[in-house]
């Protein structure tokens, strides 16, 4: 009989054994600074020219920059990533001339233009279809304007049939005006099989759930944590973050009930595998490891 | 070139912690180049930092020491449709309303909210909610039309793309992309009035900046998935 902590209602369909899961390096996680600088210039060439960018691009350190009137392209150091994005259509507050593509027609754009460009070696099969809409208002008393002026369609990566959850792991791509790409956020890391590691037990993650500190207050108070998704897969850190593994994680989603916010909602991630502090730090992004317990972000 | 910051991890059992906003607000206000004003964390933020002098219920606002007295200013922590929510309520309700807040009729140009669902459009309500009443010669609100997540860094990827000369709009929307999933949406609300362009507003040193829209003409807001 599984122990389910008081005040934590599980909400959500939880995968009673996980079994061991895979464990993924990144490419780049033993190359030196010498060769991680050599192959950021390789692929800010590469890019370059795929984009068409001719200007002065400046090196920021953790990627490269160039930032034109009309077009901006950055190229990470950390992770194989890329942000292309045309300044002219992107982030507009008009539709443009040539139209926004509907939705099915925006994703079967977006996988094409991502299949042609970039020939992604993980299945990107997670998707969500989003948009861009602009209002306008021109007295209290007038009804605003709204318009739908771009769709933004975001695939995401399946590693070993699990989501690769974060920042780190999305593909983000826009149409502002026709079928031509205005912006496109290309957030990757190439992966290499490890071995594979236990995982925790859902309910043993959940136990951490209600320990953490976001909520031993409200806990204290008599609230309650009303969990509503409960998920297995990986967590890859923000594309400027360098990261040695994918952290395999449950991402917790739910909400505090009896809060005085309106919608007082949580998400964040639990490490799946049971590390020490040694093991954590290892795997880890950045100088700090944060805890062990829980994260939201690096 | 004036900055400030406010934010809060602790709610006093009111709501849930926080842990990245003190990391968040900080790492705008020290990688924006600029004159840093104030940094106020926990129970030194307060929501009357935000608010008009002698508007509301109690009358405690004191933005013209605070939030109208910089260029920019960041809020990191829980937000709502009513507000802002800060941990302590001592001196007044703990909301930054936007019934409360006369914004530019000081200094401020730019208010950034990094928290939950202060710009949610709801039909258009939001312009009615914080737009007309709140519009003073502040030139934007930012923020997020969803909720929006604790993290660590949309404060200094905000701030970097400020420096390099991105717009303030394009600088708070890519830095919304590059730290949220595609379950939350950016927003933001600007005013406009002839003479006026806050549509291409840098920041200060980094490329055009629009005069002030004192009595403005129009409204407009935009909100994306992230």
């Amino acid at each position: 009989m599984p122990f389910i902590p008081k005040q934590v209602y599980i909400d959500a369909e939880i995968e009673e054994r996980p079994g061991p899961i895979s464990v993924y390096r990144t490419a780049n996680g033993g190359t030196s600074s010498r060769e991680l600088r050599q192959g950021l210039l390789r692929r800010w060439e590469r890019w370059r020219e795929v984009f068409s960018i001719d200007g002065e691009a400046t090196d920021l350190g953790d990627r490269i920059a160039f930032l034109g009137e009309s077009t901006a392209l950055e190229v990470y150091l950390a992770s194989e990533s890329v942000w292309w994005t045309d300044r002219t259509k992107a982030y507009r507050e008009d539709p443009g001339e040539g139209g926004v593509p509907d939705d099915d027609q925006a994703v079967h754009l977006a996988r094409r233009f991502i299949e042609t460009t970039f020939a992604p070696a993980v299945d990107l099969t997670d998707v969500v279809v989003g948009e861009q809409v602009a209002s306008v208002s021109t007295s209290p008393d007038a009804e605003p304007r709204s318009q739908r002026v771009a769709v933004a369609v975001t695939l995401r990566p399946v590693v070993s049939g699990r989501p690769v959850f974060g920042p780190g792991a999305k593909v983000r791509v826009s149409f502002a005006d026709g079928a031509e790409p205005s912006d496109v956020a290309y957030f990757s890391r190439s992966l290499e099989p490890d071995g594979e590691a236990e995982t925790l037990h859902p309910y043993q993650a959940l136990e951490r759930l209600r320990r953490d500190r976001r909520f031993t207050d409200v806990i204290a108070a008599g609230m309650e944590l009303h969990v509503r998704r409960f998920q297995l897969g990986y967590y890859s850190a923000a594309p400027n973050m360098f990261q040695r593994y994918l952290i395999p994680v449950y991402l917790a989603e739910g909400v505090v009930e009896g809060s005085e916010l309106d919608a007082d909602l949580f998400r964040l991630y639990l490490p799946a595998v049971d590390m020490d502090a040694r093991s954590m730090k290892e795997v880890s992004v950045r100088a700090n490891p944060t805890v062990l317990s829980s994260f939201t972000s690096f | 070139m004036t900055i400030g910051i406010e934010w809060v991890n602790n709610y006093h059992s009111s709501s849930s912690n926080l842990s990245n906003n003190d990391n968040n607000a900080r790492g705008f206000y020290n990688r924006l180049q600029g004159q840093r004003m104030f940094e106020y964390g926990d129970d030194l933020a307060w929501d009357q930092d935000f608010e008009e002098k002698g508007a509301g219920t109690p009358p405690a606002g004191g933005d013209q020491l605070y939030a109208d007295h910089v260029d920019i200013v960041f809020f990191s922590g829980h937000g709502s449709r009513s507000g802002a929510s800060f941990g302590v309520k001592t001196f007044d309700d703990g909301v930054a309303r936007a019934s409360n807040m006369l914004l530019g009729n000081g200094d401020l140009e730019w208010l950034v909210i990094d928290g939950c669902e202060m710009l949610a459009d709801d039909n258009g309500q939001v312009f009615s909610r914080w737009g007309w009443p709140t519009f003073r010669g502040v030139h934007y609100i930012l923020g997020f039309h969803t909720v929006a997540y604790d993290v660590k860094d949309r404060g200094e990827k905000f701030a970097d793309r400020l420096n390099q000369g991105w717009t303030v709009r394009e600088a708070w929307m890519r830095a919304c992309i590059e730290s949220e999933d595609a379950n939350v949406s950016y927003a933001y609300l600007r005013a406009d009035q002839p003479g006026t362009d806050t549509f291409n507003d840098h920041w200060h040193g980094k490329g055009f900046v629009s005069a002030d829209p004192r009595n403005p003409t129009v409204l407009c807001y935009l909100r994306g998935t992230c």
